[in-house]
């Protein structure tokens, strides 16, 4: 009966197992990639926006570490090191705010349990996992990335290469 | 004595059907990845529904890919990394033109497979690393790479609309 017991916990159990590194290592490179975004768009063009009912691009960073930040808190039950912040955002604030919150979410990831990642998380009915919470913050990450990209194209620059 | 063996014999082999049906099915994890596939799946053809079919050649600057290319390389990228995965040769399929239509119907038929190879996917094809273009890398990852690379030219095809003054469809994970 050990041994049926084992087998049944042991495959989600190597799942999680893989995929807890698989988590980190792409989180740091997702760090690093999006902050060659960040870096890539000048300074003086943080306020812009291609379009009205956009972010500018100052806000558009914020957002991407203000919500990495809710997802990890979410996801280990740490509080967000970010508090909200509304307005205009600079090159520099938006890079110190993405480097807190990417370092945040690596260290609560890294900290993360089997038991961790596996809980169930958020009122009944909408409820996501630890790693499922951990993979949305990722996701969203991307997405909004993938929305600076072009804003860095219509102003005339090369977006730096996709990185995974 | 051989009721014990025989107890044994049976918890071995029920433990054998039930680890090989939870490789399958009952892994949460597995079932993590197929449920994100869906949605994702889903909202890139919502993406590609909401631009007219006059507009799919459009870019924002000469250096894009236009919508259409976006979501083809999408589809593309997909099935390479899924057939990845499943262990099958690459598909070189192509829509048939650029046209909404054809790619749309393109972004179906690659959503189609790589569902049906995450269904009959094991922990152990999630395990496993594979050699692929971008370097060497576990199931899980590849996994984690469609979803990604998905995000990422599905986010720009959004801000395509945007420029054409069309609100893109509500963010779905």
């Amino acid at each position: 009966m050990k041994f049926l017991t084992l087998v049944l916990v042991g495959l989600p159990v190597a799942l999680s197992a893989q995929t807890q590194p698989a988590l980190i290592k792409h989180w740091q490179i997702s760090k690093h990639f999006t902050l060659a975004v960040a870096g890539a768009m000048p300074a003086d063009q943080y306020g812009y926006k291609p379009a009205e009912p956009e972010m500018t691009f100052g806000q558009l960073m914020n957002h991407i570490a203000q919500a990495d930040g809710n997802y990890c808190a979410r996801a280990s039950g740490a509080k967000n090191p970010l508090t909200a912040l509304t307005g205009d955002v600079t090159k520099d604030v938006a890079i110190a705010r993405l480097t807190q919150a990417l370092d945040f979410c690596i260290a609560q990831l890294t900290a993360a349990t089997d038991a961790d990642l596996a809980k169930m998380i958020g009122p009944a009915g909408n409820q996501m996992s630890g790693a499922e919470l951990f993979l949305g913050g990722f996701t969203h990450m991307a997405h909004h990335r993938g929305q600076a990209e072009v804003y860095l194209r219509s102003k005339g620059i090369k977006p730096p290469d996709y990185e995974f | 004595m051989k009721t014990t063996f025989r107890m044994k014999n049976l918890a071995v082999s029920a433990a054998l059907l039930l680890g090989m049906a939870a490789g399958v099915l009952g892994s949460p994890l597995l079932e993590l990845y197929q449920k994100h596939l869906k949605t994702a799946g889903d909202f890139t053809v919502a993406v590609a529904e909401q631009m007219p079919d006059a507009d799919y050649g459009y870019k924002l600057t000469p250096a894009q890919m236009s919508f259409a290319e976006q979501l083809t390389h999408i589809a593309n990228a997909n099935m390479y990394f899924y057939s990845v995965l499943a262990g099958e040769k690459p598909s070189d399929a192509k829509p048939a033109s650029l046209n909404k239509a054809d790619v749309i119907a393109f972004l179906k038929k690659s959503n189609e497979y790589c569902q049906k190879v995450l269904a009959g996917a094991t922990a152990d094809q999630l395990a496993k690393s594979y050699k692929i273009e971008d370097g060497e890398m576990t199931g899980t990852e590849i996994l984690m790479l469609s979803f990604d690379h998905t995000t990422h030219h599905r986010a720009q095809a959004e801000m395509y609309l945007r420029s054409k003054g069309i609100k893109p469809t509500e963010y779905k994970f």
